[in-house]
C-alpha cells in the first residue's frame, strides 16, 4: 500500500553517498578513521580526532542500545498526521561510545522503552526507493 | 587583562508590539524598533554608525540604513547561529565593533514575522520539500522535523539520568508566565497560567508539552551600544558591558539531540570567561535572563552555567526561586520567549536593561549585576550588565 503523503527520502551527497548505498544493500557501514580509527557519524571529510581524512566504511553489527526516545504526538508534516504518535529515537552504536544515530523505534510500545534498552538495525524501503536504517528492540 | 571590560554600555532600546500577524513588512518592523531605540538613547540617527544583525534577520543593514536615513555605516557584522545563539552575540558584535574603535554607535536588532509566515517561515512547521539534504538528511526520512521534538530527546534523556520531571519543567514556565501578567506588552498578558495547567497541557513531543514551548511571533526589537564614556552624558542610566563570551565547540556538531550526558557544554565555556572576566561569582547576579525557547533546555541552562551542578536543575527551580517578588533569582522578568514574545530572547535582553535602569515593571531592588544568554544547545553567547563601573 503506497501512502499520499511520505517523510522526506534522505538527499546524499558526496560525503555521504556511500553510507547511503551501503544501506540499500543492507548493510549498516560507518564511516572509519584510517588514522585512528575512530567511528564518526554523521559522515564528514575530516577526523575531528586525529585531523586524517583518510577514512573507510566499515560494516558494523547494527547492534545498539537505546540513549533517549521523543513520542511525537503533534502533527507538523503531511505524513505525520496520520502516523502520530510515533516514537524517535536515539540509538548508541555498540561499537563506540557516544556514537548514536537517529531512529524510529518498530514493533515497540512506548511503555517499554528504556536508556539501554536493546536494538538493532533492520532496513526499510523508502516509497523513493532509497533504504532507510531502522532500529527495533532485539527480543 | 581584558581590554573589553566596562569599555562599552547600551544606551537605547526600543521595540514594536509583539502579536500573531503584525500586517506590517519585517523591514518597516526593524526600522520602527531601531528608531524607538535611538529615540530612546537621546542619540540621533545621525550618530548612528554601525549595525550587527542576526544571520537568520531578512532585514540587509544597508537598506535599513537608506530608509532610515543613517548616512554611513562603518561596522556591519552578522552574528551565525542566530536564531537562538544570536541576541546577546549581535550585542556583543556592536559592543566589540565600539570598544576597538570600529564605529561609535552601533545597533543590534531582530525583526520578523515568524508567527504570520509573511517573511519568516514559522519554526514549528516542518518543510514539505520530498527530500532532505545535509544533517537533515540523517532526522527527516524519521519524521524529526522541529526544535521541540529534538529539545524532546534531550529532556527524555536527562529525565532518565537525573530523575527530572515534567514537573520541573512546569516551574520556569509558570514563573515566566507570572511575569507576563505585569507587562502589557505581553502576548500571554491576562492569561495567568498554574503549574496544573501546566501539567494538563497536551503533549507536543513527549515530554516536551505546549507550555513548554515558546511562543511564536511576529515584532522587532533594538538596541544601542556606545562607549562607555559617551554613555554617561547620554539620556538614560547606561547598562554597562562587564563581559560577554561566545561558546561552541564539538558538543554541537551533533546538531539534533543536546548532548546532556557531558559536564562541558557551549555555555560552560562561557561561564568560565565571563564570570571570571567581570570578576564576580554566580551570587552577585540579581536577575536572571536564561533563554527560553523550552523549559528542559532552561533547566538545563542553570546546570551548565553553573548556577548548579549537573543534574540537579530539578532541584534548584523549585521553591519559587525564579518568581518576581519574592523568589531569590527572579528570571526572565518581562515574561521571555515564553510568554511575553519570541524575539529570538532580543526582548530578554531589552528587559535586562530596564532592570539596570530600575525601569521594569518587576523591579528587583539594588540592582547591580544582570545575566543574560542566548539560547543554548546551539553554539550561543551570553553576557553581565552591571549597573556601576
Amino acid at each position: 500500500m503506497t501512502e499520499k503523503h511520505n517523510f522526506p527520502f534522505p538527499i546524499a551527497d558526496l560525503d555521504t553517498e556511500q553510507y547511503w548505498a551501503a544501506c540499500n544493500r543492507d548493510e549498516l557501514r560507518i564511516q572509519q578513521c584510517n588514522g585512528c580509527y575512530l567511528y564518526r557519524f554523521t559522515p564528514g571529510p575530516v577526523c575531528g580526532e586525529c585531523g586524517s581524512s583518510s577514512s573507510k566504511w566499515s560494516k558494523i553489527s547494527g547492534l545498539g542500545e537505546l540513549t533517549s526516545w521523543t513520542v511525537v504526538t503533534h502533527p507538523i508534516h503531511p505524513a505525520a498526521i496520520a502516523r502520530v504518535p510515533y516514537i524517535v529515537a536515539e540509538v548508541e552504536l555498540q561499537e563506540q561510545a557516544h556514537l548514536r544515530i537517529i531512529t524510529n523505534l518498530l514493533d515497540s510500545q512506548p511503555e517499554e522503552l528504556r536508556v539501554g534498552l536493546p536494538v538493532e538495525v533492520v532496513f526499510q524501503s523508502h516509497p523513493s526507493g532509497q533504504k532507510i536504517p531502522q532500529f527495533r528492540p532485539r527480543r | 587583562m581584558n581590554s573589553f571590560k566596562d569599555r562599552t554600555a547600551i544606551v537605547g532600546i526600543g521595540h514594536t508590539e509583539y502579536s500573531k500577524d503584525s500586517g506590517r513588512s519585517e523591514m518597516r518592523l526593524a526600522c520602527e524598533a531601531i528608531s524607538s531605540a535611538v529615540q530612546d538613547s537621546g542619540l540621533s540617527i545621525n550618530d548612528i554608525d554601525g549595525i550587527a544583525k542576526f544571520s537568520w534577520d531578512n532585514n540587509d543593514p544597508v537598506l535599513i540604513a537608506r530608509n532610515l536615513g543613517i548616512p554611513r555605516l562603518s561596522f556591519f557584522g552578522e552574528v551565525p547561529y542566530g536564531g537562538g545563539g544570536g541576541p546577546v552575540g549581535s550585542i556583543l558584535l556592536a559592543a566589540m565593533a565600539v570598544a576597538t574603535g570600529q564605529a561609535k554607535a552601533v545597533v543590534a536588532f531582530r525583526a520578523m514575522n515568524e508567527r504570520s509566515g509573511r517573511g519568516t517561515p514559522r519554526f514549528g512547521q516542518a518543510s514539505t520539500s520530498r527530500g532532505a539534504k545535509g544533517p537533515s538528511a540523517f532526522n527527516s526520512p524519521y519524521g524529526l522535523f522541529s526544535p521541540a521534538q529534538s529539545v524532546g530527546l534531550a529532556a527524555r534523556r536527562h529525565m532518565e539520568l537525573y530523575g527530572t520531571k515534567s514537573h520541573h519543567f512546569g516551574e520556569i514556565a509558570v514563573a515566566c508566565r507570572e511575569h507576563a501578567q505585569r507587562n502589557p506588552n505581553a502576548m500571554m498578558y491576562g492569561k495567568t497560567m498554574t503549574l496544573k495547567d501546566h501539567q494538563n497541557s497536551r503533549m507536543i513531543s513527549e515530554p516536551v508539552r505546549l507550555y513548554d514551548c515558546c511562543l511564536e511571533t511576529d515584532g522587532a526589537a533594538a538596541l544601542i551600544v556606545t562607549t562607555s564614556e559617551r554613555a554617561q552624558d547620554l539620556r538614560q542610566k547606561p547598562a554597562y558591558i562587564s563581559s560577554g563570551g561566545m561558546g561552541g565547540g564539538s558538543w554541537n556538531h551533533r546538531e539534533v539531540v543536546k548532548n546532556v550526558d557531558s559536564k562541558e557544554t557551549e555555555s560552560t565555556v562561557i561561564a568560565q570567561q565571563i564570570f571570571r572576566d567581570a570578576d564576580i561569582s554566580h551570587r552577585d547576579i540579581d536577575v536572571l535572563f536564561l533563554y527560553d525557547h523550552f523549559t528542559p533546555l532552561v533547566l538545563m541552562a542553570f546546570e551548565e552555567y553553573g548556577f548548579c551542578k549537573r543534574g540537579e536543575g530539578k532541584d534548584y527551580v523549585g521553591d519559587g526561586r525564579l518568581t518576581w517578588p519574592n523568589g531569590d533569582l527572579p528570571l526572565n522578568t518581562s515574561g521571555g520567549n515564553l510568554s511575553e514574545g519570541y524575539l529570538h530572547g532580543m526582548q530578554n535582553n531589552i528587559e535586562a536593561v530596564r532592570q539596570i535602569r530600575g525601569d521594569s515593571n518587576c523591579q528587583v531592588e539594588n540592582v547591580e549585576h544582570v545575566f543574560v544568554a542566548s539560547g543554548n544547545a546551539v553554539p550561543t553567547s551570553a553576557m553581565i550588565l552591571k549597573r556601576n563601573f
